[in-house]
Formats: C-alpha cells, sequence, structure tokens
C-alpha cells in the first residue's frame, strides 16, 4: 500500500486529485450497492454538488463553506429523490436515477446564469491541497470500512441479501435504505465539490455518462465485496492509460474491452478475488489444525 | 398546424424505433440495455461506411443497416448478457451485472465508434435518395419523412403482430413472466432470448440508418439524448408494451413538438422530465399497464 | 417396460448436498408416488430430472436416451413432462393461452385445439374460464390449468410436484382423481405428493425419501404400511437408517 502511494506521486498531478475524487464518488455508489440497491444518484449529485460549490467559490465563498454547503444541497437532494423513488426497485431505480444523471447535464447546459451554460464555469479558485484530499479520502474510506463492521455491517448484508429477511430480523428496511441513499448521495457530492475546487474548469461534460462509465469501471475493477474495491478500483482505472500507453491510438478500444471481459470473467472483481483467496487460506490453516468442520449451510448462503 | 403534427409524426417515428427494442429487451428479459443506443450508431456508422464506397439503394441500406442491429444485438447476449446469467446467483443481482455489462459493451462500442468517425461529426449521404418535397393536403412532406413515418409504422406493426398473435410472441410474453416454467413447457427459453436481442437490435439498426439520413449526419455521442427520451416512451406506454411504446413515442413526440412550437424552445427537455418524473411518482407501471390478473 | 431410469443422482446446491446417489425407476403405465418429509430432496430430484436443477452427479435416461445436461425444453419436448411446485400459471396470459404455451412445440393449430378439447373433457371447469387471465383463477382452477397445460405437450411421463398443495380436500380430491385419469389413458405419472392418504389412493409404486436417499421402494400397497412412512414425515433425523433395498 505505501509503495503504491509513494509510486503514485510519481504519476501527473491530476491523475492523482481525479483518482482521489473519483475514490469518494465511488464509495458512493458502494455505499448503495451494499444495500442492494443500483443507483446512480451519487453522480446526479456529483454534478450537482460541483456546479453549488463552483458557484459558491465564484462568488468568493471560503472553501470549507463551499464543500459544506454542496455537501449538504446533495444531501438534500439525495432525501428528495428518495423520496420522490422510494417505491422503485431494481432497473426502474437504476433508470430513474440514470435519468437524473442525464438531467443535472441539461440542467448544466441551460441553466446559463448559474452554470454558464455550455462553456461552463471558469476561473473557479482552486481551494483544496493532495494532502487535503488525502485526509478526507482516509476519513471517508476509514468510515465505510467501520460501516462493514459488527452491527451496521451485518445490517448491510441483511438489506443486500433479501428485504424479508432484513425486516424480519428487525431492520427498519424503508429508513435504512433512505439513509443509504441520502449518504451516497452527499459522498457525490463531496466528490463534485472537492473536484470543481481542484480544477478551476467546471463544464457540464464532466456530467455525462462518460462519467458514469468511469465510475462503474472503478465499481467492476474492485469489486463491492469489501471497503478496499472502490480504492483498487479508482488506482487502476487511474493507472490504466499509462498501463496501455503502448496500445497507442487503439487504447480507449482496449481499455472499454477489458472492463466488458472483466464483467464478464471476474464479477466480483479484486476485492471479490482477494476475499475468497483469505478464505481459501483461512480454510487451509484451519485444515493444518485439524477442525475442518464446514457448516453445510455456508455454502448455500453464498 | 400541420407543420407541427409531420414534425410530431417524423420524430414520433424515431423515438419508436429506438424505443421498441430498448422495451422489448427489458420486458421480456429483464434486461435493461444501456448498450442500446451504442447499436443504433453503430447501425448508422456502417450506413455512412457503406455509402462512402457504393452508392446503395434503399430497399438495400435499409435491410443492411438492420442486419448489422440484429448481429450486434446477438453477440451482446451471446457473448455479455448470456454468460453473466449463466452464472447468476439470484435474479436482482443478475439484473445489476447485466446492466453494468449493457453499460461496458456500449462503452466499447463508443469507443470503436469513436475511432471510426475520429471524434467528428460525418456526413451521411447515400447518394441514391434524394429528398423532395410534396405537398399533401397542403402540408409539404419530403419523401425522407414518409419514409422514416413509413418504416416505423410497417415494422411497429409487424412486431405488434407478432408479440400478440404468433405462439413465439405468446412464448416471449410468457418467458417475460416465469422463465423457468417456460422451459418446463418445452419453450427453448435461451433461444428466444438471442432472438429477442437480434429483434431488438434490427429495430435500432432501422432507426439508426433513418435518424442518419434526417440529421444528414452521425456522431459517435448522437443517441444520449435519445435514451432519456426512450426512458420517458417506456414509462409512459408500461414496460415490456409493444402497443404502449407507440403511443408513448407519438405521445412524447408530439408533447415536445407542440410545446416547443407555443413555449419556446427551452422547455424541450423540460417536457421530457415533467413526463418521466410526473409519472414515476403518480404510476410507475406506466399509463396503459393493465394489472388486473393478479389476484390480491 | 422402463420409461424413466435415473442412476446415483446427485444435486448441490453449493457445499450443500441436497440429493445424494438416488436410483429410480418408472415404467410405462406406472402411477408412481415420492413421499418424503420437507426439505427430503424431491422437488430437487424432479427439477434435476426435468433439467432445471443442474446435475451433480448421476444420469437420467428416459425411453433410453440419456438426458441428463440437456436443457429443460429439450427434456420436455422428448416426453417428459413435469408441473411444478406452486403450480406457476403465467398470469398476463389468458387461460387459454397458458394451454397454448403448454403446446409450444407443436406446430400445427388444428393439433392443439384438439389437445385444447382433450384438456376441457378432462376438466370441464375450465371450459367457461377460456379468456379470463391465469392469474384471477382460483388454486384448484389453477392446478387443472397447470396439469392441462403439461398434458398440451402430450407427454408420456407426467410429474407432479405436490398438485394438492393449498387446496381444500374436496378440490385435492379431484385432482387426484384426474390424475387418476391421467394414469387410465396410459401416461405414466411421477408424482410427489404431502397428502399420503389420497396419493396411496391412486399409487401402484412408492418411493420414500429421507434426506437426500431412497429408503424404501416398493408397491404402493406394501409401502403403504411401512413405519418408514411415518418416520419420513416426522423426519427424525437421529434414528439410524436402516436402508432396505427393495426392487419394485
Ligand atoms: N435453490 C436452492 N438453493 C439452495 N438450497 C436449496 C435450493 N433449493 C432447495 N435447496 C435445499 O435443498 C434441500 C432439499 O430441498 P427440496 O426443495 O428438494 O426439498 P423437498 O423435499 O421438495 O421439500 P418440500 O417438501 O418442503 O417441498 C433443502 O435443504 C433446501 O433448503
Ligand atoms: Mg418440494
Amino acid at each position: 500500500m505505501m509503495l503504491a502511494a509513494a509510486d503514485w506521486f510519481g504519476a501527473g498531478d491530476s491523475t492523482i486529485r481525479t483518482a482521489l475524487v473519483y475514490v469518494l464518488l465511488a464509495y458512493g455508489i458502494h455505499l448503495a450497492l451494499r444495500t442492494g440497491t443500483f443507483s446512480l444518484a451519487a453522480v446526479a449529485t456529483y454534478g450537482t454538488g460541483a456546479y453549488t460549490a463552483g458557484a459558491l467559490a465564484l462568488d468568493g465563498w471560503s472553501p470549507v463553506a463551499a464543500v459544506a454547503a454542496a455537501v449538504v444541497q446533495a444531501a438534500v437532494a439525495g432525501l428528495v429523490l428518495a423520496l420522490v423513488l422510494a417505491r422503485l426497485r431494481n432497473l426502474y431505480l437504476a433508470m430513474a436515477t440514470l435519468a437524473a444523471v442525464l438531467l443535472v447535464h441539461v440542467l448544466a447546459l441551460e441553466w446559463e446564469s448559474v452554470t454558464g451554460g455550455a462553456l461552463g464555469l471558469l476561473g473557479i479558485p482552486r481551494g483544496v491541497t493532495v494532502p487535503q484530499l488525502l485526509v478526507i479520502v482516509a476519513l471517508c474510506t476509514l468510515a465505510v470500512a467501520l460501516g462493514e463492521r459488527g452491527r451496521t455491517g451485518r445490517m448491510l448484508e441483511a438489506l443486500r441479501l433479501d428485504d424479508q429477511l432484513a425486516a424480519s430480523v428487525g431492520i427498519d428496511v424503508v429508513r435504512a435504505r433512505r439513509v443509504a441513499f441520502v449518504l451516497s448521495a452527499a459522498l457525490g457530492g463531496l466528490a463534485g465539490s472537492l473536484s470543481a475546487l481542484q480544477f478551476s474548469v467546471l463544464t457540464p461534460d464532466e456530467i455525462s455518462f462518460a462519467l458514469i462509465v468511469d465510475v462503474l469501471t472503478i465499481v467492476v475493477i474492485g469489486g463491492t465485496a469489501a471497503w478496499y474495491g472502490p480504492l483498487i478500483g479508482a488506482v487502476a482505472l487511474a493507472w490504466l492509460p499509462e498501463l496501455l500507453r503502448w496500445t497507442g491510438d487503439l487504447r480507449p478500444i482496449v481499455q472499454a474491452a477489458i472492463v466488458v471481459v472483466l464483467v464478464v470473467c471476474a464479477p466480483d472483481g479484486a476485492a471479490g478475488l482477494i476475499r475468497a483467496v483469505a478464505a481459501r487460506l483461512r480454510r487451509l490453516r484451519r485444515r493444518e489444525n485439524g477442525l475442518d468442520v464446514v457448516p453445510a449451510v455456508e455454502g448455500a448462503v453464498r | 398546424m400541420g407543420d407541427y403534427l409531420r414534425d410530431a409524426i417524423t420524430l414520433g417515428g424515431v423515438y419508436v424505433l429506438f424505443s421498441l427494442g430498448l422495451t422489448l429487451s427489458w420486458g421480456v428479459l429483464n434486461i435493461l440495455n444501456l448498450a442500446h443506443g451504442n447499436v443504433l450508431v453503430a447501425a448508422a456508422l456502417s450506413a455512412y461506411l457503406l455509402t462512402t464506397q457504393v452508392a446503395l439503394p434503399m430497399a438495400l441500406l435499409l435491410p443492411a443497416c438492420m442486419l448489422v442491429g440484429a448481429l450486434l444485438g446477438l453477440g451482446l447476449e451471446l457473448l455479455v448478457f448470456r454468460p453473466i446469467r449463466a452464472r447468476a446467483a439470484d435474479e436482482e443481482s443478475t439484473q445489476l451485472a447485466v446492466l453494468i455489462g449493457s453499460v461496458a459493451a456500449g462503452a466499447l462500442l463508443y469507443a470503436i465508434a469513436e475511432r471510426i468517425t475520429d471524434g467528428r461529426v460525418r456526413a451521411v449521404d447515400p447518394g441514391t435518395f434524394t429528398v423532395t418535397d410534396y405537398l399533401v393536403a397542403g402540408v409539404r412532406v419530403s419523401n425522407l419523412q414518409l419514409l422514416i413515418v413509413g418504416v416505423s409504422l410497417v415494422l411497429s406493426v409487424l412486431l405488434a403482430l407478432l408479440v400478440s398473435r404468433t405462439r413465439h410472441g405468446r412464448a416471449l410474453r410468457a418467458i417475460a413472466v416465469d422463465r423457468v416454467t417456460c422451459g418446463l413447457l418445452g419453450v427453448p427459453t435461451a433461444r428466444l432470448a438471442a432472438v429477442t436481442m437480434a429483434t431488438a437490435g434490427a429495430l435500432a439498426g432501422a432507426g439508426g440508418l433513418l435518424l442518419a439520413l434526417h440529421l444528414g449526419s452521425v456522431e459517435a455521442s448522437m443517441t444520449e439524448s435519445l435514451l432519456l427520451k426512450a426512458f420517458a416512451v417506456i414509462i409512459i406506454g408500461g414496460v415490456g408494451s409493444v402497443g404502449g411504446a407507440i403511443l408513448g413515442a407519438y405521445l412524447l413526440a408530439g408533447a415536445e413538438v407542440f410545446s416547443v412550437a407555443y413555449l419556446g424552445s427551452g422547455v424541450r427537455d423540460a417536457v421530457v422530465f415533467l413526463v418521466i418524473l410526473g409519472l414515476l411518482l403518480l404510476r410507475p407501471q406506466g399509463l396503459f399497464a393493465r394489472t388486473a390478473w393478479q389476484r390480491s | 417396460m422402463t420409461l424413466l431410469e435415473v442412476n446415483g443422482l446427485v444435486v448441490r446446491y453449493g457445499r450443500l448436498t441436497a440429493v445424494h446417489g438416488l436410483d429410480l425407476t418408472v415404467a410405462e403405465g406406472e402411477v408412481a408416488i415420492l413421499l418424503g418429509a420437507n426439505g427430503a430432496g424431491k422437488s430437487s430430484t424432479l427439477g434435476a430430472i426435468s433439467g432445471v436443477v443442474p446435475v451433480a452427479a448421476g444420469e437420467v435416461l428416459f425411453a433410453g436416451r440419456r438426458l441428463s445436461g440437456r436443457p429443460p425444453h429439450v427434456i420436455a419436448r422428448s416426453g417428459l413432462v413435469q408441473v411444478a411446485e406452486g403450480r406457476r400459471i403465467i398470469g398476463p396470459l389468458t387461460v387459454r393461452e397458458n394451454l397454448e404455451l403448454g403446446g409450444y412445440a407443436v406446430r400445427s393449430a388444428r393439433l392443439r385445439g384438439e389437445r385444447i378439447r382433450m384438456v376441457t373433457d378432462l376438466f370441464p371447469e375450465l371450459g367457461p374460464l377460456a379468456d379470463r387471465p391465469g392469474g384471477l383463477l382460483s388454486g384448484g382452477e389453477q392446478q387443472m390449468l397447470a396439469i392441462g397445460r403439461a398434458l398440451m405437450a402430450d407427454p408420456r411421463l407426467l410429474m407432479l410436484d405436490e398438485p394438492s398443495m393449498g387446496l381444500a380436500p374436496v378440490v385435492t380430491d379431484r385432482v387426484i382423481d384426474a390424475v387418476a385419469d391421467i394414469a387410465a389413458r396410459g401416461t405414466a405419472i411421477l408424482m410427489v405428493e404431502q397428502n399420503v392418504s389420497a396419493a396411496f389412493r391412486v399409487a401402484t409404486t412408492a418411493h420414500v425419501m429421507e434426506r437426500g436417499e431412497i429408503t424404501l421402494s416398493g408397491p404402493a400397497s406394501e409401502v403403504a404400511g411401512s413405519p418408514h412412512v411415518l418416520r419420513a414425515f416426522l423426519g427424525t433425523a437421529d434414528t439410524p437408517q436402516v436402508i432396505e433395498e427393495t426392487t419394485p
């Protein structure tokens, strides 16, 4: 981990910044996926958060205040979305939140007085340094990692597997999902606002289908099995262009093809792989100690 | 008034061709295929590539584009969706994995399209087809508009008949409800899934050609706005409903054209969002869906 | 003559083995019933035979042809049709459309029409319901529809999974009588049934299943009196297992 981080500073500054912002956005999607919902709301609030922070910073707000305002705005937007879309599940929810992303894109284009239209916001004062960004990412990672342990972890797992099961063990399913939705949206807003305050330009093109593809690439590479999935995925996404430099002009095609192959062949991503290997090692060790009592049910649940 | 009606019907025709495939694969196979737009672009691009080589008459160009669409739809099913489905844990996670798979496949098609067009807008001119205007009941109508309306009408009526009247259509409607039971009754579900995806692709292929001719150009990102329209159409018509999609497409196109005419062009997308949001809030099953078969 | 032959069938879900090494034969003209406690593996066995549940080991032979590993629709078309647990009527399709669906493999519309008439002769209750969505039927009507739908393919062997589930006693008798009628026309039957007394009324052969294995097989009249049947339903796992080999 340390080595990778050291290497990383060798890469371009903006690559690092983008990757770190993407980690936060990916956590937004990750959080929703952990509760068994496919919601792109975080991508939509990434857009609104970026424009909120960017516009406020241009108005002279301090970076901290602009980011805070963007996060609050994103959380409120998330709550509204959660209430409006409360009845939707699965593909319907995916479609509705995707529509929300496209709506943000259109708003950014059309609402010129606030967003600057197609040209976007120019000259946003830079207000976030890489070390600050690293601290924020570390804190969020820690929060997600802690959230996956103990009681909350079991709750997430129950929600992911089966609503009825979750309800039967006393989880308020509706409320839990709503909380996850709002947190996911807030993370998206945080990522967006930090992005706006790092690159002095913000255009509508940043909130488009390409962003969704990037985020899902992170999810695919990293996997959703554990908190370190998005981390691995974001680093990998940032590294891919470098790794594939030899493919020259064909790089976008090769990269997209790799992602397709991963979706089909390695659906659990890096995190899933690590988990599987760890589980096998544990079992091996247990066998060496002569304690090979594998409960039969374990297989049925996985 | 007549001009608006003509524009609405033409636009509706394009929407129909794009939305039908999307609603079909969702309704029958539970696939929200986000690569559908990229299939349309691929067909439009092959029209561009073909017509720069040879001057093909429309009677060959249209089937060629539909074939490209069908092959891509088939490829998606066989290479991406079916393998993902095969190791499915449960229905929900399969749907999500297939959705993500379609985004990835769409990104691949997009990257290829970007490479072919070199990231630019390419003019499409079949050479064998000159746009001429006619006067129909006092309204100026071009032969291209007639073609769009005619092709979308014929294809959508054919599809509606296929689904409602034939034993294959009956099997498709049944697969949408319970795939396993269909297998037990001797229905080759895997083959019908492949046929469904190929059909959806062929419809998108026809849509791609007609849209490219209508705009006079193709570019890799030409469907992003279309996707949103298709969502609205599907929500109006109800997922999986062929008749609903046809009605929804013309309703949406009408709403767009007339609101732009009377309220200005800024409201165009607002209308679409209002439709999506309002229906999601009030009637997520669509305006025309019947749920009377469910016992409470 | 042996119609269905199952040798050493194993069914696994992940690391859980639901069926281990099951042997079973059904002869032409036979009405075989498969009994066992909840979770004994009865549905898994039927599912594996009809191809909707993967076969981990062993083989399924039907009329001499090896069917294990083939997709469900191929198995159904070879004359082995299953009525799944819980009826599984396609709700939005009408009764007639559900029946037509059962005859999917029959190309001729005329032949399908004849079969529909045959089904409505067997279940006159379905006649007036032809244009009603299947989802609106009562439980008993749905069960009749499910059986009629399976008959549309003109099976040589009909497998039924708990046809009496959730039905009132009178309706159960009606359904079981219909099964006897079908058998009388020469279709072999393999039926899973929890309603033991109703099942024994029509059975010629009975198999008792416990924890993934067949522990007793024999002519229905002999099996009916065996303490195995009681034990299988109490599901007492701790009693030492006595595996008796009885060939029908
Ligand atoms: N799809 C599945 N995934 C995991 N385990 C399963 C699955 N289906 C069945 N099982 C398990 O396999 C075992 C046998 O189940 P099966 O449904 O075959 O029993 P059954 O004899 O039909 O029971 P019942 O009388 O309750 O219908 C049970 O322990 C069950 O939990
Ligand atoms: Mg069962």
